[in-house]
């Protein structure tokens, strides 16, 4: 299932952070190895789960991501990179991939990892007693239907013609699936695992990482991990990684003090202790930071009026000084975005591809306006969820909204879910914030589900189920994705994805780009050594070493 | 406390010269010297002067807040955010470069408007339910009793966020939702001494000179019992505006842009050991402004009842 339950969206500006890429500051290791050894500290809060089946939101990630290794990992800047796939195939259509795995690993329990066992975890996954929330990358897997909805056991599209050989066959043309298998829901499980159900299991999960789990996870306590001395690939450095959780309410705050008093080694912060943080641990090199794979922008509602023109959603996003924003407001700590895709996937990157975004532009604005009938006086509702940091920002956009367009802006906070029903209720009107984090390094899980028609998913009283909220409806773009997908050359490829934003974002403005995802961290790097923020946020782990 | 007792009787003959006299001698001067033995009583109390002080205080930044604001609390200037306190911005600016002082200063507006209009419209409600329950007694007392009993239980942020969330956010939903969660204390109070001057010779001989009950209520019963009601609304205005300012502060009282001590604690709250100015003054104007009417609440009470000290 796509949608509601889909925990790709960026509620917060900092706890609930998603998946997400780094260049990595603080790095002063290029000397030094390490030494072996040492406890690695930090703080999450308390994931949803930790087992691969249904392991989410970035604190769940973190801990699946360490004890399991799959076919394929992301590199900080958004590249694959091979693990268990000692090599690939792909069928001309696209739709048969074949994964040769690399022999004689073992789980921490010492069962075989073979093709079987990513049978065993995708099925584990997709099942519908299993209810996963995190099924839905698997959707073009041939049987995925038949197998999510109950109508059939086995995994249709799944086959392992040997030990070693994992056979996909996908329902439609997809030359970046390989791509999706870094997502931790693709890890292989051992026989031990049994069904989702499992509950030893859930809380202790068996895998193949780089640690393993050390007793089961103290919920709301605290999970522990120590090295997996019988890793198949190069094995990690530290010894044990603690892991404390926090509480929800003020988790990165909590996390912030932690650091600050040596409990904890790596550590998020409330945004506007930022700029404090950095001027502190900056010189001292603790100080971590990385354009990420997310995205901030406004949802723009395409259908309904006054926003059902792309001459009034320009008007809009000439009109926001976006760069007064960044520095007034977030002290310099965000970057103005120019664009849907992120700069981390360097392939597909279009700098400035949203010709409104590059600069506030007064005239533009007006002139946009008058021609999209956008009138001053004309009613703007601008929704925004609370109690992510966001009501300062969105006051600003409409405060410009209101000088530059003369445009009556109705800021309409509402808790997260009541906004998110708000969001798909058919009628919606006008802009809402949002943010969207990538879940596998690949510009389609940006653009077919936040703009393609095929995710507008509407039920039968017209809610808008998927996550093109703002109802974006252009046969011309559904058709350059499908091309996309089905188009082998990775070269051509990116250049029709880019086509395709560049139709979505800067003709049409579906969606009005705001600013970049930069995350910061702090990293004790005078204990440890080789301490970068990975794909996902988190830290490298199974890299570091202790000085 | 006898002493202090005498002297305002003394007192209260001299100031009685009769605003509200008319032609019947001697009760119009009875009901002066009653009121303006109050008065010389609440004034003796230094805590409820001082209260009165700032409650006056509160009202007059509230009505003159465009003449005292050096700033338009609305005006953003993003290039001089979260300056410090000094010259310019007197007490800095938040995060979207506002005057905080001018914020300050708007904000009484609100703090008055939903306080008092909510606890107004607590005690119309609870006045009318403890009027009745008090009066007739038996079934229409538990059944009223009862009701009032279903909205006490209920905690007020939350039964009050719970309204909200089906009305939308802005003044009248506030004010709407505390009042509803307030009038059942107004009703106890005013029942219970309904119970004890119900039986009072003045209404049996207004029963017995054929007054009909509405006529009872109103005029005999309602002016001998509502001095607990007083005292307990000038208390509770300040819990109202504390209790706005918490719904704001929680994110769903009045829209953020709008200068209020609740949203300015919101913002606030992320600066903590930051910049410390951003929630030290909002919180001194709540303290301050609760304060007052806690003082004028005490004061009221002592003054209306001397026995209660």
């Amino acid at each position: 299932m796509r949608g509601a339950t889909s925990a790709k969206w960026v509620v917060g500006a900092v706890i609930v952070a998603m998946a997400a890429t780094a260049c990595g500051g603080g790095d002063d290791s290029k000397d030094s190895a390490g030494k072996g050894g040492g406890t690695f500290r930090l703080g999450i809060t308390e994931p949803t789960a930790i087992d691969p089946y249904n392991a989410q939101e970035s604190e769940g990630a973190l801990v699946a991501h360490n004890l399991f290794t799959g076919l394929y990992s992301a590199t900080p800047d958004g590249k694959l990179k091979p693990e268990l796939a000692e090599a690939v195939q792909t069928s001309d259509d696209g739709k048969t991939w074949t994964f040769k795995i690399k022999s004689g690993t073992k789980f921490s329990n010492g069962e075989v990892v073979d093709a079987e066992a990513f049978i065993r975890g995708w099925t584990r996954v997709v099942a519908k007693e299993s209810a996963s929330d995190v099924a839905y990358p698997f959707d073009g897997i041939n049987g995925y239907k038949e197998l999510n909805g109950g109508t059939a056991t086995p995994f249709a599209g799944l086959s392992a013609p040997d030990a070693n050989t994992l056979k996909v066959e996908l329902s439609a043309a997809d030359f970046e699936f390989d791509k999706k298998t870094v997502h931790q829901a693709f890890s292989p499980v051992p026989k031990a695992a049994g069904p989702a159900s499992n509950k030893a299991y859930n809380d202790a999960p068996i895998g193949n990482g780089p640690f393993k789990m050390e007793g089961s996870w103290q919920h709301n306590k605290s999970i522990t991990l120590v090295r997996n001395d019988d890793y198949g690939f190069e094995k990690a450095k530290l010894d044990k990684v603690e892991i404390s959780i926090l509480n929800a309410a003020n988790g990165a705050t909590l996390e912030y003090q932690g650091f600050q008093s040596g409990q904890f080694d790596w550590a998020r912060m409330p945004t506007p202790q930022q700029s404090v943080a950095k001027a502190k641990y900056e010189p001292k090199k603790q100080w971590v930071e990385a354009d990420t794979s997310g995205i901030n922008y406004l949802v723009a509602f395409n259908e309904t009026a006054p926003l059902n023109n792309p001459d009034a959603r320009k008007a809009i996003s000439y009109a926001i000084d976006r760069d007064a924003i960044a520095k007034g407001v977030f002290q310099g700590l965000q970057k103005p975005a120019t664009s849907i895709l992120p700069p981390s996937f360097a392939d597909t990157y279009q700098d400035g591809v949203c010709t409104s975004c590059v600069k506030q532009d007064k005239d533009k604005a007006k002139e946009y306006a008058a021609k999209g009938g956008l009138k001053p006086g004309t009613v703007l509702d601008f929704g925004y969820n609370t109690g992510g940091g966001h009501e300062e920002w969105v006051q600003a956009v409409a405060q410009q909204l209101k000088d530059v367009l003369g445009l009556e802006v109705k800021l309409n906070g509402k808790p997260f879910k009541e906004a998110l029903a708000q969001q798909q209720t058919k009628g919606t009107s006008g802009l809402w914030r949002s943010a969207w984090g990538a879940d596998y390094p690949t510009p389609d899980n940006f653009l077919f589900p936040l703009l393609d028609s095929g995710s507008i998913n509407p039920d039968e009283s017209g809610k808008a189920l998927g996550d093109n909220r703002g109802r974006y409806n252009n046969p011309k773009f559904d058709e350059l994705i499908t091309q996309a997908r089905g188009t082998k050359d990775p070269a051509a490829r990116a250049k029709l994805y880019q086509e395709a934003e560049k139709l979505a974002v800067d003709t049409e403005q579906a969606v009005i780009p705001l600013w970049k995802r930069t995350q910061y961290r702090l990293a004790a790097t005078d204990k440890f050594t080789n301490v970068k923020m990975d794909f996902f946020e988190d830290p490298n782990l199974a890299e570091i070493a202790a000085k | 406390m006898t002493e202090l007792t005498k002297s305002t009787s003394v007192a209260g003959d001299a100031t009685a010269p009769a605003k509200g006299a008319n032609a019947e001698a001697e009760p119009a001067i009875a009901r002066v010297t009653q009121w303006g033995e109050i008065r010389h009583r609440f004034l003796a109390n230094k805590l409820a002067v001082v209260g009165l002080g700032l409650v006056l205080l509160l009202f007059l930044t509230a009505l003159f807040a465009p003449l005292l604001a050096p700033h338009d609390p609305y005006a953003q200037d993003l290039t001089n955010t979260l300056q410090d306190p000094g010259s310019g911005h007197l007490l800095g600016t938040d995060a979207l470069g506002r005057d905080q002082l001018s914020r300050i200063i708007y904000g009484t507006r609100i703090a008055v408007v939903i306080g008092l209009a909510s606890i107004f419209l607590a005690c119309l409600i609870g006045i009318v339910i403890g009027a009745l329950a008090g009066y007739f007694g038996r079934a229409t007392d538990s059944v009223l009793m009862r009701i009032a009993d279903v909205f006490f239980a209920f905690p007020l942020l939350i039964g009050a966020i719970v309204i909200i969330i089906v009305m939308g956010r802005g003044i009248m939903p506030v004010i709407i939702s505390l009042a509803i969660f307030s009038w059942p204390t107004v009703s106890r109070l005013l029942r219970s001494s309904i119970l004890s001057v119900r039986e009072a010779d003045y209404v049996l001989a207004a029963r017995a000179l054929g007054a009909d009950t509405r006529r009872i209520i109103v005029r005999h019963i309602i002016p001998n019992s509502i001095a607990a009601v007083m005292a307990y609304a000038a208390f509770s205005v300040g819990g109202a505006i504390v209790a706005e300012a918490s719904l704001s502060f929680l994110g769903v009282g009045v829209s953020p842009e709008v200068p209020e001590w609740g949203n300015m604690l919101a913002a606030a709250k992320d600066f903590m050991g930051v910049k410390d100015f951003l929630w030290t003054y909002p919180s001194i104007a709540i303290v301050l402004t609760v304060l007052g009417f806690v003082f004028v609440g005490d004061g009221l009470r002592d003054a209306l009842d001397p026995k209660l000290r």
